[in-house]
């Protein structure tokens, strides 16, 4: 009963200041819901881009085309008004084309201009403006590499196809070379030698033929002459006798007829002559073997000569051969035969550890422990400043009601306040990322309650510590304000100082974050993240007990006043 | 200084007699190094309206919030009459005395965000009050806002504001009220209907402590007084007796013709009469004495007849006592 009232009370008092029930109950909703809207899409961020390209050329046409989409591109006429504009903040960069841009250009350059003091949005308007400069290069060396290998192709080709020729040629000149080689055969194996002939011989042997011949006559007619005489002696071969008497006739007649032939002049000298005549044409004869001998040889020479050229070409050839043989098995062992390939030999695939479509999605759990940590602190505080402040506080004081019973009142009103707004929040999720983080709803609703509890009771810690309502508004955004610094929020933890990230791992805030992300993102059960709930778990309780500490002392007695050891109703 | 020894011997006597509601002995209160309070001893008896007056600042609002336990007290012990006789307030006792004390504070001390209704109803939730509807309009009408029940506290009018605030100090039907400043910043005819209401109270049983510095409201209204300065009780007794007390002495009003007293102030400063205290006021010289006829009789033999205009002697009020003990700077204790 008691402790309903108070709460009730709470409750009615926060509601019933307008600005404050704005504040703290719709502030969240309202964050929630711009944040929802603003980061429910696929694109990072909308980034204006001013262009200056005082010659717009196809290239400068195809980057502008590659940056018009998702980036709203503006153009300008001149490269001051872009840098100015870009200064002014009304374009997040200036990107300026040199006046001959092209792929034909010595050093085609662009220049990017951007504003460092926008240091959160600097970096997303490099890297993304950056990438689909990037892409547009990309493409155009794509282009560049495909021509390339166009050619290279078509080179292959024409080895392939030209290089059964150099085997045909191969064979024409070993065919060459065999005729040469048979050439040279032939020609070697022409005998052009011819015997000497020397009719002196022929004289003397005519000579000596008539000398043998009348020798031989004459002792044919001797030896028939004894025959004859022989036969005569005996008589009885008359007829004989007769025959060979007619034979010597003829034989002297013979040798008559030689010795006459041989002497006679006139013949003798026809045969001399006509010996000296063959002699003669013998002599032109050999002359005509010796040139022939020589045309042979030379001619020989000549096809020792082309067979040594035939042999060189078709070491050539073969060389030739060999070379298209290198030029298709280079060309072949180019495994790699696709442009974007060998412009993007690596592949850089960055896949998401879940699938979350939205940045929302990814950023939500963030998001949600961000607006958890502020409502938290902020209802907390002003429950506990609200009762502090109040007029009525010191007829609570003078109430028969323990103080720990209106801290757990106070405790129990931000958590009444706070809670519809955590169903709210995840209706509102729900409905925007609904695939998304439906299997972690009840989850995600234990730990944001944990949460919720532990910022609750340090924003009531805070109010019970401070004196004044000023300070305690200060101490909560500053602490806050720290919780955040001390997280990946504005910079990544590892870029902190080694001594602060070993603490900025048990910030309440990167703890919650962490725990948040696991479950919304990774859909980690609560038992897998016992360890980090634990520790939540853990300064809820210590602040609690802080805040029951510190409020028993402020209610009791104030501060100011010194306490000395007089118990009530004791000296 | 007979007198007041004589109080505290009456009051101890009280003390004894075990008719007391509160009491306190070797009162201190300090804030840090400033010690506001010293030694003070006093019984308020069972239903009676006890008044505690002294200047701005002398430590009343102290003194009643102490009586409330919180404001914790360097020294002294606080006894409260549970029903069996006093008993020294402690951490085991002190959730029961609480619930049964009630105070309204100067400034009020209630929700201005919430309704009369809504105020006196939560307030009545901590008391654990049975049948709080009842009860909330039953203190609403003896305190007059029974129209106002569904007002904001905040749109309330200055008087309605104080009565809400007794409201709430008597909605758990208190043993004894504690009242402080009732009537500050109030028209007169709001003070008096603050009064009636504190009566109507009184006469339901409540025992009332009432700290203020309008000292005939107190003198009118209360059985007992008490006057704190100087850190310390200086005056304690009921107002009867506290008349009484001072009934030799009396006042004389002296209205001359020509205004002109200063030689009659000389002539009876220097004539040995027992002369209290003597001043002009409002066009006349007032004299408190305990030697009436003398006085009177000095006057006549010194002033001429036809100066003298009018000659009247009144008993001494509240504030006169008061204002005459500050002055002759008494240390009681």
């Amino acid at each position: 009963m008691k402790f309903s009232s108070i709460v009730r009370k709470d409750v009615k008092l926060l509601f019933r200041s307008k600005g404050t029930a704005l504040l703290l109950v719709l502030g969240p909703l309202l964050v929630m819901f711009l944040v929802g809207l603003a980061f429910d899409n696929s694109n990072a961020y909308r980034i204006n881009v001013g262009v200056y390209a005082p010659n717009p050329t196809n290239l400068t046409n195809t980057f502008m085309s590659k940056l018009n989409h998702p980036f709203h591109v503006v153009k300008y006429s001149s490269l001051d008004s872009c840098v100015e504009d870009t200064k002014q903040g009304k374009i997040n960069t200036c990107l300026a084309f040199p006046e001959d841009f092209s792929l034909q250009s010595s050093n085609p350059q662009v220049t990017f201009y951007v504003d460092y003091s926008k240091l959160n949005l600097v970096w997303i308007v490099k890297d993304v403006v950056f990438s689909r400069l990037s892409e547009g290069s990309s493409e155009i060396t794509e282009d560049l590499t495909n021509t390339l290998l166009q050619k290279l192709n078509d080179i292959e080709t024409i080895v392939t196809n030209k290089r059964p020729l150099t085997t045909q040629l191969s064979t024409y000149v070993g065919f060459i070379n065999q005729y040469s080689d048979d050439i040279s055969t032939k020609v070697s194996s022409i005998d052009t030698s011819h015997p000497n002939i020397d009719l002196t011989p022929l004289s003397a042997s005519i000579s000596s033929m008539k000398d043998k011949s009348n020798d031989n006559l004459d002792k044919a007619i001797t030896y028939l002459s004894d025959a004859r005489d022989t036969l005569n002696k005996e008589g009885n071969q008359t007829s004989l006798v007769k025959i060979l008497s007619d034979q010597i006739a003829d034989l002297k007649g013979l040798k008559s007829s030689l010795n006459l032939f041989y002497s006679q002049s006139d013949s003798s000298a026809e045969i001399n002559q006509e010996l000296a005549n063959i002699s003669y044409k013998l002599s032109i004869i050999n002359s005509r073997f010796n040139n022939i001998s020589n045309s042979l040889s030379s001619l020989n020479g000549d096809v020792q000569g082309i067979k040594h050229n035939v042999q060189l070409s078709f070491a050539n050839i073969v060389d030739i051969q060999g070379v298209f043989d290198k030029i298709k098995q280079e060309i072949d062992s180019i495994s790699v035969r696709q442009a974007s390939k060998i412009v993007h030999p690596v592949s850089i695939s960055i896949k998401p550890l879940s699938q979350h479509k939205t940045h929302l999605s990814l950023i939500f759990p963030t998001i949600l422990v961000i607006i958890v940590m502020f409502a938290g602190l902020m209802i907390g505080s002003t429950v506990v400043v609200i009762n502090k402040s109040s007029k009525a506080s010191f007829r609570n004081l003078l109430s028969p009601i323990l103080p720990s019973v209106f801290t757990l009142s106070s405790f129990v009103t931000s958590l009444v306040l706070l809670v519809p707004q955590i169903i709210l929040m995840l209706f509102v999720a729900f409905l925007f990322l609904k695939s998304d983080i439906s299997h972690s709803l009840l989850n995600s609703f234990i730990a944001l309650l944990l949460m919720l509890s532990l910022f609750s009771s340090l924003g009531m810690l805070i109010a019970y510590l401070m004196r004044r309502e000023e300070s305690t508004i200060l101490t909560v955004l500053t602490v806050s304000t720290l919780l955040l610094f001390l997280s990946n929020v504005f910079l990544p933890i590892e870029a902190l100082p080694v001594w602060i990230v070993k603490f900025v791992y048990f910030n309440p805030f990167v703890l919650s974050q962490l725990v948040m992300n696991k479950i919304l993102v990774f859909n980690f059960s609560l038992a897998q993240l016992s360890k980090p709930m634990l520790i939540l778990l853990l300064y809820f309780v210590v602040f609690f007990i802080l805040c029951l500490l510190f409020n028993r002392t402020s209610l009791n007695k104030p501060k100011r006043i010194k306490r000395k050891n007089v118990a009530l109703g004791k000296k | 200084m007979t007198q007041f020894l004589l109080i505290i011997r009456h009051f101890s006597s009280l003390w004894e007699m075990g008719s007391a509601i509160l009491s306190v002995k070797d009162w201190s209160v300090s804030f840090g190094k400033f010690n506001v309070l010293s030694r003070v001893h006093l019984n308020v008896l069972r239903g009676e309206i006890f008044g505690i007056i002294g200047v701005s600042g002398v430590g009343k609002t102290t003194l009643l919030s102490s009586f409330t336990t919180v404001i914790k007290p360097d020294l002294g012990v606080l006894m409260f009459d549970f029903g069996s006789g006093l008993k020294p307030i402690n951490k085991k006792n002190v959730l029961l005395y609480k619930s049964l004390i009630g105070f309204s504070s100067q400034e009020g001390s209630f929700y201005p965000e919430l309704s009369v209704f809504e105020n006196l109803r939560y307030f009545a939730s901590l008391y654990s009050v049975n049948k709080v509807n009842e009860r909330v309009s039953e203190v609403l009408k003896l305190v007059d806002l029974l129209k106002f029940k569904d007002t904001k506290a905040s749109k309330l009018s200055g008087g309605m504001q104080k009565r809400l605030d007794i409201a709430c100090a008597i909605i758990h039907k208190p043993k004894l009220l504690l009242l402080d400043e009732p009537t500050a910043d109030l028209d007169p005819m709001m003070r008096n209907h603050i009064w009636d209401i504190i009566h109507k109270i009184n006469k339901e049983g409540t025992t009332i402590i009432v700290a203020s510095h309008f000292l005939d409201e107190l003198e009118k209204s209360c059985d007992s007084l008490a006057m704190i300065h100087n850190k310390r009780l200086i005056l304690l007794g009921s107002v009867s007796k506290l008349h009484s007390l001072y009934s030799k002495s009396k006042e004389v009003h002296i209205r001359l013709k020509f205004k002109e007293y200063s030689s009659l102030i000389s002539h009876l400063k220097s004539s040995g009469l027992s002369i209290k205290r003597i001043a002009v006021v409002n066009g006349e010289l007032v004299v408190l004495t305990s030697n009436l006829d003398m006085l009177i009789k000095r006057v006549f033999n010194i002033v001429n007849p036809e100066n003298l205009q009018s000659i009247s002697v009144n008993e001494p009020s509240v504030k006169e006592v008061f204002e005459t003990l500050v002055n002759s700077n008494f240390d009681l204790m």
